[in-house]
């Protein structure tokens, strides 16, 4: 037999199945509150059908046999035979657990690896506490089920309501039987003179084409009794057995899960029906028409807008020189052509944070265990967008901070019942759009950070010294921020790994984002991250220093003012700020900060104050050019460790800019 | 039997192997990028794309002449991962180079290596891009 190459449907394999094995877990979180539903364990049951199915087509051998095992459970559940209760559901979320891992190890070598997880099909067998082939039997005894595909239904339906009978037969040829396929069509030949065939198995072009082992069955519709019908089939030579049952409408199910869904889809196209069907198909998510897209051909797509971007801000350029209306007037409409499009593009590559936020729940619920404390995780804003690449980069720092909030922030159960608050914790982790960014917060109610013990750290990591203690609680917190910074004494294997809240700034850094800390001592500790909704094109102002232009992106731009020479003063250590409406704002040449010479002679120096949080800089520049939407380019894997900037973009005139990174500006 | 380009440095002749090479370019606009190494002079936009340039004299350390009319930036591409301008001072021919065609003896100059190879009575400093770009001696 030649071996199928299945490569090229690995990758379609490895993105449904992390479908599937999310929705098995969302899922499995719900029936976990409520054991009794019966839609949730069929969405389970179905989840786990499916991969079993994809996994066998695969070859994945391990996880078809988890999968299956699972299946047996769901089913005895779905039947009635089996009550789910939390050792049956840890179980379960570890077979799901089992299941990410065969898969992590198909994304990353193609095979799942010889390893197998024999214990926990073991232990799911175990809780049906016989051998599984037992219950695969009862189970098929026990229901008297027919499955069909809808049309066949509904023939069924009308069948009877006009009357008819509706019979099974299984039809078993003798195994010395030579031309099979004119047997049977002798069979189908003598019950059409009796009723109507609707449906056989397998399909009537299989048997035609001899597809098919010594058996088949087949559905009639008739009026005759059921034993005329098996007389006259078994008085056909080389039938060796027929076996009929009567088919009642109560008995019959829709075949298998894969119909099921399409059976969902066919129902919201016909509106008729859809009135009827509506209830069945509630709990079921809708499915919707969507393309699976390479992300790189999305980059190509985006590039390809950006380069037509560019060449928009110079043909406009050119028309300002014309002067003239109707040039101007295409322009206009270029512009608004390429504002859409920039937008369209944009929304394919937007996706709902849901994609990170799903996961959580189930972590926390293993958090929740293993630290032995209790709290609840409430979620909101999941359907808020963000461009692909920056959700995809999200997880980590997430978890990080989840985690923290679970392990420093939340306190032990009795703590909190003595402090006065619920025993129960409460961690929220909310997304919402701000203008062009944006938010993510991660709030919890615990006990909020202890600013005694963080400047107690940081002198003694040598951080801060004595008699600097004029800091703001602000200034202390930011501490934590810096590298292997950790005040938990007791170190667990969940947070303070050495990993700390500086990994997480960086990583929010390099999206072109920002974090900030707010706490309350005894009330609670909220992360706010602040990020650009896309990573490619953003609106920038473009200042000139010497000949030199550089581009400051406008989100980090709180105002900027033209001051006097002698407004700027000179503070400690020849710092030099100035004071703008009562606040201080310590005050650079980006001259300097670009390793050029600054020109101190001026009488008038134009600032840019650039916020980053709550701080201000105010950055000296030579001439302000103007606001521009820009592409931005990467420097490229070479200059990667290029701190100040964050990338380049291209001018209307072809020449080069480099952007410049706020957060390093205060910095530097 | 490998193909070569040989390009002039100075009064000196190098060799690297044609198939990092992607593009050869005729002296463009540089945007210098702050806080980078002195011999790293920016970056050009290759149609559409930004690509950093490094002064290969400058870095080997050869005499660094004026930018002229033969000036050329060799466009190479590292293992797909980035590309790489590379200032020459002229380019002058691609040739096959045998085994017999390579001298036993190496050359340094700094930290880098070359192996020589000997054409039409030129002695070719076949250079190793690994060297040229990667700050292998400053780590030590």
């Amino acid at each position: 037999m030649k071996v199928m190459d299945m490569s090229q449907y690995l990758g379609m394999f490895i993105e449904e199945a992390k479908d599937h094995i999310q929705s098995l877990n969302d899922n499995m979180l719900k029936l976990e509150e409520n054991p009794e539903d019966l839609q949730l364990i069929n969405e389970i049951f179905r989840s786990a059908h499916t991969l079993k199915g994809m996994a066998g087509t695969m070859g994945f051998v391990n996880m078809q046999k988890l999968t299956h095992a699972m299946e047996n459970i769901l089913a005895a559940a779905r039947d009635g035979k089996l009550r789910i209760n939390s050792d049956i559901m840890d179980v379960l979320f570890k077979t799901v657990d089992a299941l990410e891992g065969y898969l992590d190890v198909i994304v990353a070598t193609g095979t799942e690896g010889s390893e197998q997880d024999i214990s926990l099909v073991d232990a799911l067998n175990g809780i049906l506490g016989r051998p599984q082939e037992e219950i695969v039997a009862n189970g098929k005894r026990v229901n008297t089920q027919f499955e069909y595909d809808e049309f066949v239904i509904r023939a069924i339906e009308r069948a009877y309501s006009q009357g008819f009978n509706v019979y099974k037969f299984d039809v078993e040829l003798d195994p010395n039987c030579l031309l099979k396929s004119a047997r049977a069509y002798l069979v189908f030949k003598t019950v059409e003179e009796l009723g109507e065939i609707i449906n056989s198995k397998p399909p009537v072009q299989d048997i035609e084409d001899e597809k098919f082992d010594f058996e088949f069955s087949i559905t009639i519709v008739s009026k005759e009794p059921l034993e005329k019908i098996r007389e006259r089939i078994l008085s056909i030579s080389e039938i060796r057995e027929a076996k009929g049952i009567e088919v009642k409408i109560g008995d019959v199910k829709v075949e298998g899960a894969q119909q099921e869904v399409s059976r969902t889809e066919e129902v919201q196209s016909t509106e008729a029906v859809k009135v009827v069907r509506e209830q069945k198909q509630e709990g079921l998510k809708k499915t919707s028409k969507t393309v699976r897209v390479d992300i790189e051909r999305l980059d190509v797509l985006m590039n390809l807008v950006s380069e037509l971007i560019i060449i928009k801000s110079r043909i406009e350029e050119f028309a300002k020189k014309y002067n003239d209306r109707q040039y101007e007037e295409s322009i206009e409409y270029l512009e608004r052509i390429t504002t859409s499009l920039h937008d369209a593009v944009m929304k394919v590559r937007m996706v709902p944070v849901e994609r990170v936020f799903s996961r959580f729940p189930r972590m926390m619920r293993d958090l929740a265990r293993e630290l032995g404390k209790e709290f609840e995780l409430v979620m909101s804003g999941e359907d808020t967008e963000v461009d692909r690449t920056i959700v995809d980069e999200l997880g980590d720092p997430l978890i990080h901070l989840l985690r923290n909030a679970a392990d420093h922030g939340i306190e032990e159960p009795e703590e909190r019942v003595k402090s006065g608050k619920p025993r129960s914790g409460l961690i929220k982790l909310s997304a919402y759009h701000d203008g062009n960014n944006v938010v993510i917060e991660v709030e919890d109610d615990g006990k909020g950070i202890d600013i005694e013990k963080v400047k107690k750290k940081a002198i003694e990591k040598g951080l801060l010294k004595e008699d600097q203690l004029d800091l703001s609680d602000q200034e202390i917190i930011d501490f934590l921020f810096l590298p292997s910074f950790s005040t938990k004494d007791k170190v667990t294997n969940l947070s303070g790994r050495g990993v700390g809240l500086d990994v997480v700034k960086t990583k929010i850094e390099q999206l072109g984002g920002m974090i900030e800390v707010k706490t309350e001592k005894g009330k609670g500790t909220k992360f706010v991250i602040r990020l650009p909704l896309t990573l490619a094109i953003i609106q920038a102002l473009l200042v000139t220093v010497k000949d030199e232009i550089y581009a400051i992106p406008i989100a980090s731009i709180k105002e900027i003012v033209d001051v006097a020479k002698e407004d700027i003063k000179v503070v400690q250590k020849g710092k030099e700020i100035i004071v703008l409406r009562d606040q201080v704002i310590p005050i650079k040449y980006l001259h300097k900060i670009v390793g050029l010479e600054a020109d101190l002679d001026k009488k008038k120096y134009t600032v840019v104050i650039v916020k980053r949080g709550e701080k201000l800089t105010g950055i000296i520049v030579d001439r302000l050019l103007g606001q521009q939407d820009i592409v931005i380019k990467s420097l490229g894997k070479y200059l990667e460790e290029v701190r100040l900037v964050s990338g380049a973009t291209i001018l209307g005139d072809g020449s080069v800019a480099m952007i410049l990174d706020p957060n390093m500006l205060a910095v530097v | 039997m490998e193909q070569y380009l040989i390009f002039r440095l100075a009064d000196e002749y190098y060799g690297l192997l044609v198939s990092f090479i992607e593009n050869i370019e005729k002296m463009m606009p540089i945007t210098r990028v702050p806080n980078t190494k002195e011999y790293i002079k920016g970056v050009v936009n290759l149609r559409g794309e930004i690509v950093p340039v490094i002064d290969l004299r400058e870095k080997i350390g050869v005499r660094k002449e004026e930018f002229d009319e033969e000036t050329r930036i060799l466009i190479v591409n590292w293992k797909n991962e980035f590309k790489v301008g590379l200032i020459i001072d002229e380019v002058l021919d691609v040739v096959y180079l045998t085994k017999e065609d390579f001298d036993s003896a190496t050359r340094d100059r700094n930290e880098f290596t070359f192996s020589i190879a000997k054409y039409n009575n030129m002695l070719i400093n076949i250079i190793n891009l690994e060297d040229v770009l990667f700050e292998k001696a400053e780590e030590v």
